[in-house]
């Protein structure tokens, strides 16, 4: 199914492309399974891998890679992968005493209403760049929910902006615009995969609102929904592309 | 018509290009950016949602001015890569005229370009915008130094409540909604194409609403036409007779007028001047009988006996 979905996208397993936004967004069902398949992707590509782990920890990303043939233990020594546990940090943001350290948290948005997602952008531009603010060669910069962010209390307009500021960083030009008139356009270093929930039993206005800004970012939208038919045993459900 | 504004034929000094999610409105963007490039003196380009070069491929650069809301609008940045293009900062008060005046270049009038009003409407209420906008076309030669004759704006029409699109749909002169559209208006052309609904105002009054089918070729020009009305099956005249459901009863549905005169003599047994002829007579049951009396105004109806009830 995985090289279907490369062919249809155009995107070589070998030579993974620049300047993608990728949106993911699944309804009524799971699409994590795209995370993990862009993620092994990219890795096998020889790309530097940026996860930012919003949903599930390293261990579990672990224990899938291994499934696919990616050891991520291995990429994370060679620092092939980054890993930013955005898990841990928004536990400790909400267990931890306010004294103790959370002026580093890079997730102190979720609790001071005043703060943006500036700290977590600076966090992911020290681990992907280096010291001149460059891209150090193509690197992915992945994140497995933006939604968890929604959820927690962050508005849809920080997100927004954060992601902003990643899109700058990465594909700052985008060619999803330009290809369909196969015009040539300067390459960027990076791209990005992200996973926005959008279910559509779920009437949740801030979440919707952070999907459109998303749409609007995106170059490559691809929509994961269980089949209206119903559960069936073979066929899980379908996934649109945009 | 909107082939028409574009081109400057047809005169409008606020545009504002609506699109949504599933419609890009970038195309019809560029294509403003390189005709009014063509057309006027100076073109101020401020974009925020794109980088500057999305739309200008193919323009006359050297008479675009960039204004770079794009690369850092809050600020996070450390070191800002380019100090010499003017930068807008989304923290700061919003001064579009303030950020014209900055630019050496002093020709007139100018044009303006906003790539998406959008990352504005989410730092700054509705009618800071309003002002802004209202500022910028007001601006004049002698007493500002600078006339603007015409103003683009973009604007994401699903991000905003309708409150604010209805502040900006009425200052703006020309509203254009871009819509995603079925079929292509040139057979088999490369390029972009859809929908859109253009409200125009003309400076006599005149309003114009329009639905057309617009296509941008890959040389972005922009053609557009009047979309035509969507082709209806010619609708059946002859309706079917309707059948009589009474028609062929094994009984009568029907009285005759003999038939309504003898009915009306009945006297129903629980009215009381059936009464009055045995007034002596001893109730049967002890339990007590129910007349009826109609009085003067009582519109006792033996056709329909539950009339009074709402059901």
């Amino acid at each position: 199914m995985f090289t279907e979905l490369n062919v249809i996208l155009g995107f070589d397993h070998l030579k993974p492309p620049k300047g993608q936004f990728v949106l993911i967004s699944d309804s009524l069902t799971d699409g994590s399974f795209l995370i993990h398949h862009f993620l092994s992707l990219y890795i096998k590509g020889g790309w530097k891998v940026c996860l930012l782990a919003l949903a599930q920890s390293f261990g579990h990303y672990n224990a899938v890679g291994q499934k696919l043939g990616v050891p991520l233990t291995q990429a994370r020594e060679k620092g092939q992968l980054r890993f930013i546990d955005g898990l841990k940090c928004s536990l400790q943001m909400y267990t931890c005493a306010p004294q103790e350290g959370q002026g580093e948290n890079p997730l102190r948005a979720l609790r001071d209403k005043k703060a943006t997602l500036r700290p977590l952008y600076d966090l992911v531009k020290t681990q992907i760049c280096s010291e001149e603010g460059v891209l150090e060669g193509p690197t992915l910069l992945l994140v497995d929910d933006l939604s968890v962010l929604v959820s927690l209390g962050v508005s849809a307009k920080d997100v927004s902006d954060f992601m902003h500021y990643c899109r700058v960083l990465m594909c700052p030009t985008q060619q999803g615009y330009c290809r369909v008139l196969m015009c040539p356009t300067q390459q960027s270093q990076g791209a990005i995969v992200s996973l926005v929930h959008k279910d559509a039993d779920v009437e949740d206005e801030e979440n919707s609102t952070l999907f459109r800004h998303m749409a609007y970012h995106g170059t490559v939208h691809l929509a994961v929904e269980g089949l209206s038919s119903g559960y069936s045993r073979d066929v899980h459900g379908q996934s649109n592309l945009y | 018509m909107l082939q028409q504004v574009l081109e400057g034929t047809e005169a409008s000094s606020l545009v504002v290009i609506e699109d949504c999610v599933d419609h890009d409105g970038r195309p019809v963007f560029h294509c403003f950016c390189s005709q009014l490039a063509k057309r006027c003196e100076s073109v101020h380009l401020f974009h925020l949602e794109n980088p500057a070069g999305v739309f200008l491929e193919g323009a006359n650069i050297s008479k675009v001015q960039s204004h770079d809301g794009f690369s850092d609008p809050l600020q996070w940045e450390e070191q800002n890569r380019d100090p010499s293009s003017d930068r807008i900062d989304l923290a700061s008060a919003l001064d579009f005229l303030g950020h014209l005046k900055r630019t050496p270049v002093k020709t007139s009038p100018v044009a303006v370009v906003i790539d998406s009003l959008t990352p504005f409407l989410q730092n700054y209420p509705g009618y800071v915008i309003c002002r802004a906008l209202q500022r910028l076309l007001r601006a004049r030669l002698e007493s500002d130094g600078i006339e603007v004759s015409q103003v683009v704006a973009g604007f994401h029409g699903d991000l905003h409540d309708d409150s604010t699109a209805a502040a900006l749909r009425h200052m703006a002169t020309t509203w254009v909604q871009l819509q995603e559209g079925a079929e292509s208006p040139t057979q088999g052309g490369a390029g972009f194409h859809g929908n859109c609904e253009v409200l125009h105002r003309r400076k006599s009054g005149k309003v114009i609403r329009q639905a057309e089918v617009y296509h941008i070729s890959p040389q972005w020009s922009l053609t557009s036409r009047v979309q035509k009305a969507p082709v209806r099956p010619v609708a059946h005249v002859e309706q079917e007779a309707q059948v009589d459901p009474t028609a062929n009863l094994t009984f009568n549905l029907r009285l005759t007028d003999t038939e309504k005169e003898a009915r009306s003599r009945v006297v129903l047994p629980y009215m009381h001047h059936h009464r009055k002829k045995a007034p002596n007579k001893p109730a049967a049951n002890p339990g007590g009988q129910i007349f009826y009396q109609p009085d003067d105004v009582d519109d006792f109806d033996e056709e329909d006996p539950d009339d009074d009830l709402d059901f």
